[in-house]
């Protein structure tokens, strides 16, 4: 059985303070990482893999040449190949383009399951997994947090406001999963070795019989502004418990949030 | 036409808050010359699709009220916006939601927007203002020249207030079925693990957690907290992987996004993924050893100090402002 | 006067060149160091405990084979890379720095004087991680004076029988398999009569004496060994009888890089960590971090840390090339880099001010880590006779220095 992990590469995000080399105070690096949420896709595909119910695979993903270092870094976390679908026409895609693109790439790729991350970073993109589900025709399994295989179909594991319900839905399928998934493990030195001196398919809008004409995004930014500045907070210190209890109480009734 | 659809989720036999909030929304955008359409599913969609009209709708169309799972219903959903094609169809910015939308979206090849801080329709197509970075760009969006007249909307719960007091009923016609593939998909088993949780993006009030309170027994003096402020508890995703609290009291990134009118934060950093989660709050308060912690960078009102002796003398002081 | 002779080394280009891939390893090394080693250092210290877990995670992430053949299951890295695995690691925390130093130093003697079967039957375990070695030479008697090794190895048909007492063996509690140094023939002296052998530890007859409490690496367990009639087959010896200084000193020729690349991990860790302090604290209205003094310090600690750094990646490049001025090069790496760690730990404890000598922050564990770095696999004052030694010959000029 293969299943195609869906990955997107993206800015690293500043992580909070830490001691770094080459004297520099954070992490913002220019590098591009792995978008944080599809590394659970990834987790939860390669546990399926040691499970052997699953035999393949493979990862894909859209974007600028660049994006290959998000392929080959999930390849170091284990997988059998990688695919990028890179092309000039698809600068500035939007959900849409993206789950067309991705849509068509996985009809050549035919896998039983095609898995994603629930979002992309700054949680837009949650529409791609559905929207490609709906392209290709084939049933959703959306915000998993955990995804097992049984004979010819799929299931999730997915919350609900008093526990969890078991949804199931025979194959293929598009599932996406959570980070309840579980903690993604590290690239082995082997992997990332291994993830070196495997090949990567390239393909462009052309190969996969897309018209870019068609490929046009949906929406369009029409303005983009920094939020209005928010004043800077009141910091209350150095109070005992009982003085810091009364403050906290005084200012709620300033804003009559309470009596 | 400048008619504005929402879908209607209904459970347990009543339309759900989120079927009520967009009802509304809705009804606002719609007011133009156009109306408000609800699309109803879900148990008990059939018996209340009409009682819908107090809320705002004009006209409900039933797409099933078969107990399965939300996205089983797309065909139908599909159909009546391809044959009705309103200005807009808004979604709740749930999980179901999200589902639905993904599906309009694929199968119809609409714009999708959102989750919105506010939209508007600018000459029958939608204007819509969203946050995006992670908070640090607030953004304007319109339907590209080329894209079909109909917009998908993810709207966040808190968005719109309910109408209170309607009145009338709407017009209710049931969609004819159609087939999609998401039929498939059913639900093989339920547990349900706790009581009833009321839905944190309906509280008003949340206290949440986080890494600081220490244990699930921790959590106990923020209950007593939460319950004295009449609110809701909430909780980081260090505090639900831990098992303190279960999974559906998460905010943030990965679980629910909340715009209460006060948010406590006790004993949580303030990370990233966290902040995506509450920075729409109306007044964030936070109680924290740590004077670095980066909630301190949005926070209203920054507390340094032992939340553990801090929270019990806060709770006895509402209470007793209460008693008087 | 005719002008000196220039004791500067040959530059017959050893050049070195980091490479995309040094950087992947260095930043996987990093993340593992930051979110999984960084956080159990104060407690490895405290209690003073063989961090089996974070073993268990260098081998489970092929951290511990690099310095073996890939035939053998290892990843074959070159200096630079093995060096780069150490510093990341040291970074973070010294004790457990010393699990892929010792991983290498103790299969080292096996690796320049082991047969292919000995190799064979010994690496695949090591390069795992599943088995650990250690370095057994040092004696109470025998520290810096190498040649006053003590312990015996009676040859008893095809057997030796080991008797004799090792000291200060870093891992030798923890070892499944030690490189053991004995006199076959004590009428020969140490120079001429040391053979080498390969003992596994659950032979009977090896014991642990002790372990020593230590200012610092208090996680890395240093025992005192017991051979009371240890019988161990002759095939299990290295190279002939004899043998056993030179092999000895072949491979603290070689391991004393690593020491340099765990001293530049730990210069490394204290400077980062004393900026980000520095860059927080606030006396007198200003961040520290604004105060010259107190960036002329940082300056001080990178610039020295970056210098023992390529200093020891130089010095990686002519052991990779097996240069015959190998260890003048390891020498000069060690010395320089045990005492920048020594010099940077201590000032960022300074910069730390009254917090950086509580055990809350750890600052004051990098500096008691660092100490060792200037005693072991040789003590500063023997790197400067190696490089010493060196400098004369190369001058032309006899010494008998003492």
């Amino acid at each position: 059985m293969k299943i195609v992990v869906c990955v997107k590469q993206v800015p690293a995000t500043t992580a909070e303070k830490r001691y770094t080399s080459e004297l520099r105070l954070d992490r913002t690096a220019t590098e591009a990482v792995i978008n944080p949420l599809d590394e659970y896709a990834i987790e939860q595909a390669l546990r399926l893999k040691e499970g052997s119910v699953v035999d393949e695979v493979v990862y894909l993903s859209m974007g600028p040449d660049s994006a290959s270092e998000a392929l080959r870094r999930s390849l170091a976390m284990g997988g059998d190949g990688a695919v990028l679908v890179t092309d000039p026409a698809l600068a500035g895609a939007d959900e849409w383009v993206t789950a067309r693109v991705l849509a068509a790439a996985l009809d050549r790729l035919a896998p039983e399951v095609t898995l994603m991350g629930m979002a992309s970073d700054d949680a837009r993109g949650s529409l791609v997994p559905g929207a490609v589900a709906a392209i290709r025709g084939v049933p959703l399994l959306a915000y998993g947090s955990e995804l097992r295989l049984t004979d010819g179909a799929a299931q999730i594991r997915r919350l609900n406001p008093t526990g969890f319900d078991i949804l199931e839905a025979p194959l293929p399928v598009v599932a996406s999963v959570t980070d309840q998934v579980g903690e993604p493990r590290y690239a082995s030195l082997k992997g990332i070795m291994a993830a070196r001196r495997m090949e990567l398919t390239t393909w462009s809008v052309a190969d996969l019989g897309l018209d870019p004409a068609n490929l046009v995004p949906l929406t369009q930014v029409v303005a983009a502004d920094p939020p209005p500045a928010k004043p800077p907070a009141l910091v209350i210190s150095g109070l005992g418990p009982e003085d810091a209890a009364i403050r906290i109480a005084d200012w709620l009734a300033e804003r009559k949030l309470i009596a | 036409m400048a008619d504005v659809a929402f879908l209607a989720e209904f459970a347990d036999g009543h339309p759900t808050r989120s079927a009520l909030e967009l009802a509304a929304g809705a009804a606002e955008l719609a007011a133009a010359g156009g109306e408000a359409i609800g699309l109803a599913y879900g148990p008990g969609a059939a018996e209340g699709a009409a009682g819908l009209g107090a809320a705002g709708a004009a006209r409900v169309v039933v797409l099933d009220s078969a107990a399965a799972p939300a996205i089983t219903v797309a065909g139908p959903l599909v159909e009546a916006v391809r044959t009705g094609a309103p200005a807009a169809v808004l979604a709740p910015a749930t999980p179901n939601g999200r589902d639905l939308a993904a599906v309009l979206v694929g199968s119809l090849g609409l714009p999708a927007f959102g989750p919105v801080r506010a939209v508007h329709m600018e000459g029958g197509a939608v204007r819509c203002e969203m946050s995006t970075l992670q908070g640090a760009m607030i953004t304007a969006s319109l339907p590209a020249p080329s894209a079909p007249a109909t917009s998908v909307v993810l709207v966040s719960a808190g968005t719109y207030v309910p109408a209170e007091g309607g009145s009338g009923k709407a017009a209710v016609s049931q969609a004819p079925a159609a087939d999609s593939p998401q039929a498939k998909v059913r639900i093989v088993e339920t547990a349900a693990e706790a009581a009833a949780i009321a839905a944190l993006e309906e509280a008003e009030i949340i206290v949440a957690g986080g890494r600081g309170v220490g244990s699930e027994a921790g959590f106990e003096a923020l209950n007593q907290l939460a319950a004295a402020l009449g609110g809701a508890v909430g909780a980081s995703r260090a505090a639900a992987d831990a098992g303190w609290v279960p999974y559906q009291l998460q905010i943030g990134q990965t679980g629910k996004v909340v715009k209460p009118a006060l948010y406590l934060a006790v004993g949580i950093s303030g990370a990233i993924q966290h902040r995506v989660g509450m920075q729409a709050a109306e007044h964030i308060v936070a109680i924290n050893r740590d004077p670095d912690a980066p909630i301190g960078e949005f926070a209203d009102l920054f507390v340094v100090g032992d939340l553990f002796e801090i929270v019990p003398r806060l709770t006895a002081e509402i209470e007793r402002r209460k008693g008087t | 006067m005719a002008s000196p002779t220039s004791t500067q080394s040959q530059s017959s280009a050893t050049a070195y060149r980091l490479s995309r891939e040094h950087d992947e390893l260095r930043a996987l090394v990093r993340q593992l160091a930051d979110e999984r080693i960084a956080p159990r250092a104060a407690e490895i210290d405290a209690k003073a405990e063989f961090p089996w877990d974070l073993k268990q995670l260098l081998a489970e992430h092929d951290l511990l084979g690099t310095g073996f053949e890939e035939r053998h299951g290892g990843t074959a890295l070159d200096g630079i890379g093995q060096a780069i695995v150490v510093e990341e690691v040291a970074r973070a925390d010294a004790t457990t720095s010393l699990i892929p130093v010792i991983q290498k130093l103790g299969a080292l003697p096996i690796m320049l004087a082991g047969s292919e079967e000995q190799k064979d039957r010994y690496f695949p375990r090591l390069a795992s991680g599943e088995w650990l070695p250690a370095f057994a030479l040092t004696e109470a008697g025998a520290g810096s004076d190498v040649a006053s090794v003590r312990m015996r190895a009676r040859r008893d048909g095809e057997d030796y029988v080991l008797s004799g007492t090792k000291r200060f063996i870093t891992h030798g509690s923890v070892a499944n398999v030690l490189t053991v140094f004995a006199l076959t023939d004590p009428e020969a002296g140490g120079r001429k009569g040391m053979s080498g052998f390969i003992v596994e530890t659950d032979t009977s007859g090896f014991s642990v004496a002790r372990l020593e409490h230590k200012m610092g690496i208090r996680g890395s367990p240093t025992a005192e060994l017991t051979f009371d009639d240890v019988r161990v087959p002759a095939a299990n010896r290295l190279g002939e009888e004899g043998d056993g200084f030179k092999i000895a000193m072949s491979t603290l020729d070689r391991s004393r890089l690593a020491i340099a690349s765990q001293a530049v991990g730990i210069a490394q860790g204290a400077t980062d960590a004393a900026l980000a302090y520095a860059a927080e604290r606030r006396q007198f209205g200003e961040r520290i971090v604004d105060f010259q003094a107190i960036q002329f310090m940082l300056a001080d600690m990178a610039s020295q840390t970056e210098a023992a750094r390529q200093l020891t990646y130089a010095a990686c490049a002519r052991v990779d090339d097996d240069d015959p001025n190998l260890a003048y090069w390891t020498s000069a790496a060690k010395l320089i880099a045990g005492d920048t760690a020594m010099r940077a730990t201590t000032d960022a404890v300074q910069i730390f001010g009254g917090y950086g000598y509580i055990t809350e922050y750890p600052v004051e564990r990098m500096m008691r880590d660092a100490k060792i770095t200037q005693l072991y696999e040789g003590t500063q004052q023997i790197q400067r006779l190696v490089i010493a030694r060196r400098l004369l010959a190369r001058a032309g000029i006899e010494s008998r220095g003492r």
